[in-house]
């Protein structure tokens, strides 16, 4: 504790009116280093209440400094710390290191060249507290003036020199860009430059000539390799075997355990041949071997993982390859997206070489070149019966043809936060549980389950009592009964809108999907018993937006407007439903994603596309 | 080790002993070592806390009871994910609805008593009480002065521009 003494505001707090006006107090304030409890000498080291003494209220302003940091980092959207800082001097100077110790700027934006020349201002103290650097440039591919992007991107380009060269050296702990486009050499190297402290880096595809090998490069100034050693964290997206050397080369000169590995080989080029095993009967997987070339060096360790994140990686020879240079003990949170055989590494877990993944509490799984012959879900479930504890499983497997097993789902029932299981099956056509007796016993225990995404069997457009399958009197008391802390609920099947004829606007089919989202906020409600407030805050309809969209159940809409559908989002407030006279029914409205995360609603599964997630805060500090 | 049954006695900085069980006081990192450092007979003495009153050590006691069968906390949880839930569990919100200086001397109280779970209660209620307020919103609530020029204020608009709408 810094802080010898702590000033108090000069106002006192405004109390409630039941609440004791003057409270004795000592003058010391907890925090101050001068007053040491030793026990056994009690009553001769208390600190003497100072007599007759007003001790003006404790106020937030009157905290100190490092309490008020801590605060300030709790406060998450950009926009309320921005406002914080125009509290006072004080709240300012405190709340920078919240608000720039992450900072996220999107050059793509003519206006990004004003902006971070204002926020590099001389005066302005909050660049030296920048320890994460996340820039994103969006190429806009339905630009047809080629060369106006081509402009737009070196602007964007000369910006991202620009912010990178105007952070104070050595400050950043983590750097990444954000966007489809390549990298130049420039600022790639700039950043080794500049910026020894890093502790998570992204290879990502940089932009250079055929002819210079950026391996080369990065060996050719020793200041390079220093950039590099701190890493723990690296997520490498190469494009040719020599990114891949460059991965090696950084890789190899990381003098700490990596904890958090990241590869994705969607853009590498068709060079690079899939892992096989050659005629003397060794595997050959290019990638794995030129990352892991050092791994014949006696001083080589496997990586103690924390995270594992793997897109399109060939998995067939894992056990031989990417399982010795790993150790799964301490592994927290596993990826993979789109791999080739994903089922042989999760067996591979199973029985590994190093360390079994029981401590797991984050496991994503997008698969989507199954060929209905029951691989994937199969060994989904050997690995998830395997431990408990995790609290987000998120499943996108299309076309397994089969669905997790309850009974296996059901050993991570308690711990589960966040649940999305999406099972497609040909046509967008979901797999689901159509029992109300599955879905309570799917349900049943999940008492910690905030978000809820998945099919829901028959999902209709109109939530009538009568029909065969009713979703109303089936899915409806079932999520009411066992799921008492459901914050969001996200059926990510359309509602069923068949019938060609209709000929249904996209305006009415929206309304009617409000009038759903409505229907489930009161059925919940009415079902829970009075006095207790249903916590269920938002209902979603569909997919992320990148996903394919298959719209044969939708053949009563309009057909140019079946493309034009998006994830609906629809927000639960108390107010007054117009064709009623009844006050303050529960009502839903339409709400945006980014108003969402404002209003700190529970939102993974609505951001969950399956992509790297860069890491939290601690790699920071 | 001791009993789990075991009491121990702390003393607050207006000189009231209060008697807590061993397992909960342990919540309290700073007591938790203390303890350890102590020899067995030593702990039949009152430990006293001279930078906490009673009333506020109570209800620090009355957190740390609720809590007491928390598994403890490791710094390594959560260093991946990026989401950081700013959620708190409805005892906890109940715990916190006091009048505002309580709630800055609860904080206070855990930063000094190391109760890291405690502290980040307080800060995530402090937070929310922030969130979606004007400057002006907030300087009403928690009763603080503007002390800028209107100048001053243009100044630090302009240089976060680059944070607005994100």
């Amino acid at each position: 504790m810094a802080e010898q003494t702590i000033t108090r505001s000069l106002q006192p707090a405004i109390d409630p009116p039941d609440m004791p006006q003057e409270k004795e107090q000592s003058g010391d304030r907890p925090g101050s280093p001068n007053t040491v409890a030793i026990p056994g000498h009690s009553s001769e080291l208390l600190p003497r209440l100072p007599e007759n003494v007003k001790v003006e209220k404790l106020s937030l302003d009157g905290l100190p400094a490092e309490l008020q940091i801590e605060i300030f980092k709790q406060v998450q959207h950009p926009a309320d710390l921005v406002n914080v800082c125009l509290v006072s001097k004080k709240l300012h100077q405190n709340c920078l290191p919240a608000l720039y110790r992450d900072i996220t700027i999107d050059i793509t934006d003519r206006d990004a060249s004003r902006h971070t020349a204002m926020m590099l201002a001389r005066e302005n103290d909050g660049p030296n507290y920048v320890r994460a650097l996340n820039l994103i440039y969006r190429s806009v591919e339905s630009r047809t003036d080629d060369d106006k992007n081509d402009d737009n991107l070196l602007y964007a380009l000369e910006v991202a020199m620009y912010v990178l060269g105007g952070i104070p050296k050595d400050k950043l702990r983590s750097f990444s860009w954000d966007s489809t486009t390549l990298l130049s050499t420039k600022l790639f190297f700039l950043l080794f430059k500049k910026q020894s402290n890093l502790k998570h880096i992204e290879l990502s595809p940089v932009l250079h000539e055929p002819s210079l090998r950026l391996v080369d490069e990065f060996l050719k100034y020793p200041s390079h390799a220093k950039a590099v050693r701190n890493i723990t964290s690296i997520n490498i997206v190469p494009e040719c075997t020599d990114c891949l050397d460059l991965a090696q080369a950084v890789l190899s000169r990381a003098i700490n355990p990596i904890n958090r590995f990241g590869l994705s080989i969607a853009n590498i080029d068709a060079v690079v041949a899939p892992a096989a095993i050659n005629p003397t009967g060794q595997v050959g997987d290019i990638v794995f071997s030129s990352i892991f070339k050092h791994r014949s060096n006696p001083t080589f360790a496997p990586m103690m993982l924390s995270s594992l994140y793997l897109e399109k990686v060939d998995l067939s020879y894992c056990k031989s390859t990417w399982c010795t240079a790993m150790s799964f003990g301490k592994l927290k949170t596993l990826q993979l997206r789109e791999c080739i055989r994903p089922d042989l590494l999760l067996d591979a877990l199973l029985f590994p070489l190093h360390g079994v993944a029981a401590e797991l509490k984050h496991f994503n799984f997008f698969h989507s070149e199954a060929l209905g012959e029951r691989l994937i879900i199969p060994a989904i479930d050997r690995f998830l019966g395997s431990f408990t504890g995790l609290m987000t499983l998120q499943l996108r497997v299309v076309n397994d043809g089969t669905l997790p097993t309850i009974a296996t789902l059901a050993r991570h029932a308690e711990t589960l936060e966040t649940l999305y299981l999406s099972t497609w099956i040909y046509m967008g056509k979901y797999k689901s549980w159509a029992e109300a007796d599955q879905l309570a016993r799917l349900f049943k225990d999940m008492k910690n389950l905030k978000e809820l995404a998945m099919p829901f069997h028959q999902l209709p457009l109109a939530l009538d009592p009568w029909g065969t399958y009713n979703f109303r009197t089936i899915a409806l008391p079932a999520i009411a009964d066992h799921l008492p802390s459901l914050v969001t609920l996200n059926p990510l099947n359309w509602p069923k809108c068949q019938t060609a004829a209709l000929g249904l606007p996209l305006k009415t089919y929206k309304a009617s999907m409000r009038n759903i989202a409505t229907v489930i906020f009161q059925d919940i409600q009415d079902h829970l018993p009075e006095g207790t407030e249903s916590k269920l805050k938002l209902v979603v309809f569909g997919e992320d937006d990148s996903f394919e969209k298959y719209t044969s159940h939708l053949a009563g809409l309009v057909e140019a407007s079946r493309n034009d559908l998006r994830r609906m989002m629809f927000l639960k407030v108390q107010g007054k439903e117009h064709y009623d006279d009844l006050d303050d029914n529960v009502v839903a409205v339409k709400i945006r994603e980014e108003q969402v995360k404002r209003l700190g609603l529970p939102c993974e599964t609505l951001a969950c596309d399956f992509k790297y997630m860069m890491p939290g805060p601690n790699v920071m500090d | 080790m001791a009993a789990p049954e075991s009491t121990i006695m702390l003393t607050s900085s207006d000189g009231t002993d209060i008697s807590v069980e061993r397992q909960v006081a342990e919540r309290s990192i700073l007591i938790k070592n203390l303890l350890a450092d102590l020899p067995g007979e030593a702990t039949t003495e009152a430990i006293p806390i001279p930078n906490v009153n009673e009333p506020v050590l109570r209800k620090v006691i009355e957190w740390c009871d609720h809590h007491k069968k928390d598994p403890p906390a490791s710094a390594e949880d959560d260093s991946d994910s990026r989401k950081k839930s700013t959620d708190i569990d409805e005892w906890d919100q109940k715990f916190m609805q006091v009048d505002q200086e309580m709630l800055f001397e609860i904080i206070l109280a855990a930063n000094y008593l190391d109760i890291k779970a405690l502290l980040d209660v307080g800060c995530k209620t402090v937070a929310n009480m922030i969130k979606g307020k004007s400057p002006d919103e907030i300087r009403k609530t928690f009763n603080i002065q503007n002390d800028f020029t209107p100048e001053e204020e243009d100044q630090i608009r302009r240089e976060n521009e680059w944070a607005e709408d994100r």
